[in-house]
Parts: C-alpha cells; structure tokens; sequence
C-alpha cells in the first residue's frame, strides 16, 4: 500500500510536464526603451503624504483658530450690551 | 559579460521561473523586467561571475516573491471593508489559471496543485519550485536559497505534508 509521501511525491512528479516557453517577443527591446527614457522626478508617496498631512493640520488649526477668534468676539459683544453695575451710591 | 550576453544566456531561465510563482505570462513579464533592472544597474558591482546563474535565480525568486505580496496588499486594501477577502494569491477558478507552458489536457489537474502551492508560505513554495518544476537537486535548491541541504529536505517534508492538507481538504468540499 503506498504511503500518502509517495503518494504526494506522485502528484507532484506532474508538475514536471511543466514547458518552459520563450520569453515574449520585443522584450529586450521594451526593456532597453525604459533604461534609455529619461527618468521622471517622482515624488516618494512618504512626502505625498507627509505634505497632505501637514496641509490637513494647517486647516484645521486655522478652523480652530477663527472659531475660537469668533466665540471671543461674540463673549465681547455680550459684555458691551450688558455694561457691569458698579455704581456705590445706589448700594443698599 | 556585457548585459546583452546576459539576456541571451539566462532571460529564459528569469521568464520561466516567474511564470511558475504567478503563472501568467503579464505578471511574468513584468516581473523578468524587474530582474532585468536589477542585474542591469548592479552588474558592474557583480565580480563573481561563475556564480552569476545562482545570483540570478535569487533576484528572480525575490522580485517575484514581492511582486505576489505587493499584490495581496492591493487586493487587501480594494477589499478592506469586505468579509470574503481570499489569502489566496489568485485563481480561485481554475478558469483564472493561465499557464502557457501546461498542456491542456493537464491544465486542470495542474491548475489544483497550484492552487494549493500557492497556499504555501513563501520559502516552501520556492522549494517545491525548485525541486519539482526547476528539477533541482536538494544541493542546488539549497544553494540558491542560500540555506543547508537538510533544511531543503525539510521543508519540502513540510510543503508535502501541507499540500496535502490543504489537496485532501479541498477534496472533501
């Protein structure tokens, strides 16, 4: 009775059937044409990154920024309307 | 050797060792240009040529390593939100399996096991490669992979064993 190792070793002698093919045509010809365009300046995608994230931080602090700017302004205008009693001689 | 000599000698031998990690022949050609690249700008550095055939399968083996991994993790993140992601590399039919070098008539039976071998982790699959399809010897997988004969002969026990796993489990489905 085979053992399952020979049995594997069998499926697997299949794989030998395997043909090797030849290397599609113009492949070194495509090959040499990419050695020989001039390289374009990529940017990493770290810096892609790295640029969007500092962009994101900046917005959002200046959001944050205005919308404190505009409660204070809006605190002050309160105040204005509603000047504080500080009159001594109506103190009873 | 002048690099032109080169792609005469051993673009065969790049070509058809990246067809056996992803085989089909667009993904195989992108990876042999990688290769190419590789001992194009690294040539000049490369001083032992009796050893030039080892260095070439090893970039061939790597390129085509990263190229299955970088795209798992394209699949991955199209697919990030998806419960049915597949680990599988690819082919999940054997409509999918596109092998040049297969006769028909063995495409199916063929098409299984490299289903299966594509389940494997990565250095077990470089060995089944190499001694089953590559026709290696235990000495000369071991020195491409830069590891002993005996850990070759290992973990070929141990790509056997889990071929057969995954084969006979795919079987009871």
């Amino acid at each position: 009775m085979m053992s399952s190792k020979k049995k594997m070793e069998n499926k697997l002698d299949i794989l030998q059937t395997i043909q090797k093919v030849d290397t599609p045509d113009g492949l070194y010809e495509r090959f040499m044409e990419k050695i020989e365009r001039p390289k374009l300046d990529i940017i990493p995608i770290t810096w892609v990154r790295i640029a969007a994230a500092s962009i994101c931080i900046l917005i959002c602090s200046e959001c944050f920024i205005i919308f404190k700017k505009s409660n204070t302004n809006k605190e002050q205008e309160l105040l204005s309307i509603a000047p504080i009693q500080n009159n001594n001689l109506y103190y009873e | 050797m002048e690099f032109k000599e080169i792609y005469s000698k051993y673009n065969n031998l790049i070509y058809n060792l990246s067809l056996q990690y992803v085989q089909n022949t667009e993904d195989a050609e992108e990876i042999t240009q990688d290769v190419l690249m590789v001992i194009y700008e690294k040539l000049d550095g490369f001083k032992n040529l009796s050893d030039i055939k080892t260095w070439i399968y090893r970039i061939t083996i790597n390129k085509s390593l990263d190229f299955l991994k970088a795209k798992q993790r394209r699949k991955r993140s199209f697919f990030f939100n998806s419960s049915n992601v597949d680990d599988s590399y690819h082919h999940n039919s054997l409509s999918d399996f596109n092998h040049p070098g297969v006769l028909l008539e063995q495409k199916e039976a063929i098409g299984i096991i490299f289903k299966a071998i594509n389940q494997l982790r990565d250095n077990q699959k470089t060995v089944v490669i190499l001694l089953k399809i590559e026709q290696k010897s235990y000495a000369e997988a071991a020195e491409i992979m830069n590891i002993s004969a005996k850990a070759v002969e290992s973990l070929f026990q141990r790509a056997k064993n889990n071929l057969e796993n995954i084969l006979n489990g795919n079987e009871g489905k």
